[in-house]
C-alpha cells in the first residue's frame, strides 16, 4: 500500500505542475486545483470519470495524465444493463432438500 | 431470504464505492482479473472471493484482525469438530472430511460474508454494492445463516410466538450484543478497556458456551446478579436457573438430519426428520463457575447415529458421550412468559405452581427417544422441583 501511496503522491505533484503550466496558456482562467484533491479518486459526475485502476509499477506518461484510463471492471459492474445483458444463464435447481436447514 | 438476480450479487455502486476508503484501491489488487471490456479477458484468473485468503487482502490493512479471525469459530468451524469428535467422528478420517466439505464446510464465514456480501452459503451477492459495512446486517448476514432456530425465534417468526424484547422493544440487532470481540476470536485483554473486569483475558473459544459467558444478560441487568432488584423470583432462584428458563418461550428443536449427495446433480442434499417447536427445562449439562445453572433450557440437535451413513456406516458411533438435548440460549426473551405471568386474582407466590410441579415443562425420561436415554442421563430431570 505504501507503494501504491508513493505513486499517488507523485503523480499528483506531476499533474499539479502540468496544470500550472497550462493555465499559463489559458485565456480564460480556470480554479488551480487544490493539491489534496489530486488524491481523490472518485467523482459524483459520472461513470465515465471513474479513475484509472493503474498498479504502482506503471510510470504515467504526460499523455496518460490528460485522458483517464477507464477503469474497465467499474465500467461494467456498475452498469445494470450491461451486467443482466453478460449474465451466464442461470439453471434454477429444485431443492432436494426437505425440513429445516 | 429471497435470492437475488444475478446482476444484483455483483453491481458495484460506483458512486458510494469510490468515495470509501476501500474504493481506492485498484479492483485488481483483490480481484486479479485483467483491464478489459471483454468479460471473459476481464475474468481471467480472477478471484471471487478474495476474502477466503485474508492474510494476501484484507490482512495487508487489518492484520490484527485477522491474525485472529482466521481461527475463529466462524472461520475455521472448529465448534463443529468439538462435538462432532466428542461423537465419535474424526476430523482425521477422510471420509468424515469429505462430509464435512460437502455439508458443514459451506456455513465458513470469510471477512467479505459479514462485511460487503451474503454468505456464500446462501448464494452470496453485495449487499450494499461493494461498501464495506463495519456492521454485519442482521438480515443480510447473520440470520442469513443463523435463520432457522435464532433469526425465526429472534423477529418473531413463529406464529402465536413473540420476537424476543430486545428486538421488539430495545430495537437492538446481533452486534449489540455479539460484538467484534467475539466475532473475531480476539484474544482480548480486557483493561484495554474496561475497569475491574471479570478476567484479564479472554481467550478465544472452543465451542460456542465454552469460557466466559458473553454475552451475558448480567452485562446489561447487573441488579439481577445483586439480587436485590426488588423482584420476588429473582431472590429466591438466584443462580440455579438460566435466566432464559424463566423468560424465554417456545423453541425450535430438531430431529435426526441425515446427509448425502443427489443422485441427478451431486450437489449436497440433507433430510430433516422432524422440527418442532417446544419448551423443555433440563439439568445443565455444562454446569461450571461460569454457568453455575442447575436448570436450563434444553434443546434438541439433529444428530444421529445414522447422520452420516452415506459416507460411512455408523461413523457416528459414540452418540452417547455427549446428550442431544443441548444447553440452549433460546433468543426470544420475554420479560412475562407462561413461567413468570401472575393471574389477575393471584398472590405473586401463585406464580411458583407454573414451574413447581408442573411435569408439562421439564424434560423428563418421556422425552426422550430409546436410543439417547443414555446420551441424556445429565440432563434429564429425573424429579420435577416440588415447592419448598
Amino acid at each position: 500500500m505504501k507503494n501504491k501511496d508513493n505513486a499517488h503522491f507523485f503523480k499528483g505533484i506531476l499533474v499539479f505542475v502540468m496544470m500550472i503550466g497550462l493555465s499559463c496558456c489559458q485565456s480564460h482562467s480556470t480554479p488551480a486545483p487544490d493539491p489534496g484533491d489530486q488524491f481523490v479518486t472518485a467523482t459524483s459526475e459520472s461513470t465515465a470519470s471513474i479513475l484509472p485502476s493503474v498498479s504502482a509499477e506503471t510510470d504515467l506518461t504526460a499523455e496518460d495524465q490528460e485522458t483517464e484510463i477507464p477503469n474497465e471492471c467499474l465500467i461494467c459492474h456498475s452498469d445494470q444493463q450491461k451486467l443482466i445483458d453478460t449474465a451466464n444463464p442461470v439453471v434454477v435447481l429444485e431443492s432436494e432438500s426437505s425440513g429445516e436447514g | 431470504m429471497a435470492p437475488l438476480e444475478p446482476w444484483e450479487k455483483v453491481l458495484v455502486e460506483a458512486e458510494a464505492f469510490l468515495d470509501t476508503i476501500h474504493g481506492y484501491i485498484p479492483c485488481q489488487e483483490c480481484h486479479q482479473g485483467e483491464q478489459s471490456a471483454d468479460k471473459e479477458v476481464a475474468h481471467t484468473d480472477l478471484i471471487s472471493y478474495p476474502s477466503d485468503n485474508p492474510d494476501k487482502t484484507c490482512g495487508e490493512c487489518h492484520p490484527n484482525l485477522t491474525t485472529f479471525a482466521d481461527n475463529s469459530l466462524h472461520a475455521q468451524l472448529d465448534g463443529y469438530w468439538t462435538v462432532l469428535e466428542t461423537r465419535g467422528v474424526s476430523q482425521d478420517h477422510p471420509p468424515a472430511q469429505e462430509m464435512f466439505g460437502n455439508h458443514c464446510a459451506g456455513c465458513h464465514a470469510s471477512c467479505g460474508d459479514c462485511h460487503v456480501s451474503r454468505p456464500t452459503s446462501v448464494d452470496g451477492g453485495f449487499i450494499d454494492g461493494h461498501v464495506f459495512n463495519a456492521e454485519p446486517s442482521m438480515t443480510n448476514n447473520c440470520t442469513a445463516c443463523h435463520g432457522s432456530r435464532v433469526g425465526n425465534e429472534y423477529m418473531g417468526k413463529h406464529e402465536d410466538l413473540k420476537a424476543d424484547v430486545h428486538f421488539r422493544q430495545g430495537r437492538m440487532t446481533c452486534v449489540d450484543c455479539h460484538t467484534g470481540h467475539e466475532m473475531h476470536g480476539v484474544e482480548t485483554n480486557c483493561q484495554d478497556c474496561h475497569e475491574n473486569p471479570e478476567a484479564d483475558v479472554i481467550t478465544p473459544s472452543d465451542h460456542r458456551y465454552d469460557g466466559l459467558q458473553l454475552p451475558s444478560c448480567e452485562s446489561c441487568h447487573a441488579e439481577v446478579t445483586a439480587s436485590n432488584d426488588g423482584i420476588l423470583l429473582h431472590e429466591e432462584h438466584n443462580s440455579k436457573l438460566s435466566c432464559q428458563v424463566c423468560h424465554s418461550i417456545s423453541y425450535t428443536s430438531c430431529d435426526g438430519c441425515h446427509v448425502s449427495l443427489s443422485e441427478s446433480t451431486g450437489s449436497p442434499i440433507f433430510e430433516t426428520e422432524g422440527s418442532y417447536l417446544g419448551f423443555y427445562i433440563g439439568r445443565n449439562p455444562i454446569q461450571s463457575y461460569t454457568r453455575p445453572y442447575e436448570y436450563v433450557p434444553v434443546r434438541h440437535v439433529p444428530i444421529s447415529t445414522s447422520s452420516f451413513d452415506y459416507y460411512e456406516a455408523g461413523m457416528v458411533s459414540n452418540i452417547s458421550a455427549k446428550e442431544t438435548w443441548v444447553y440452549a440460549t433460546p433468543h426470544n426473551i420475554q420479560r412475562f412468559t407462561p413461567l413468570t405471568e401472575i393471574c389477575e386474582n393471584c398472590s405473586p407466590a401463585d406464580t411458583c405452581t407454573n414451574c413447581h410441579g408442573n411435569r408439562e415443562i421439564f424434560l423428563t425420561i418421556d422425552n426422550i427417544a430409546p436410543g439417547e436415554v443414555n446420551a441424556n442421563r445429565n440432563v434429564i430431570v429425573d424429579v420435577i422441583p416440588s415447592l419448598p
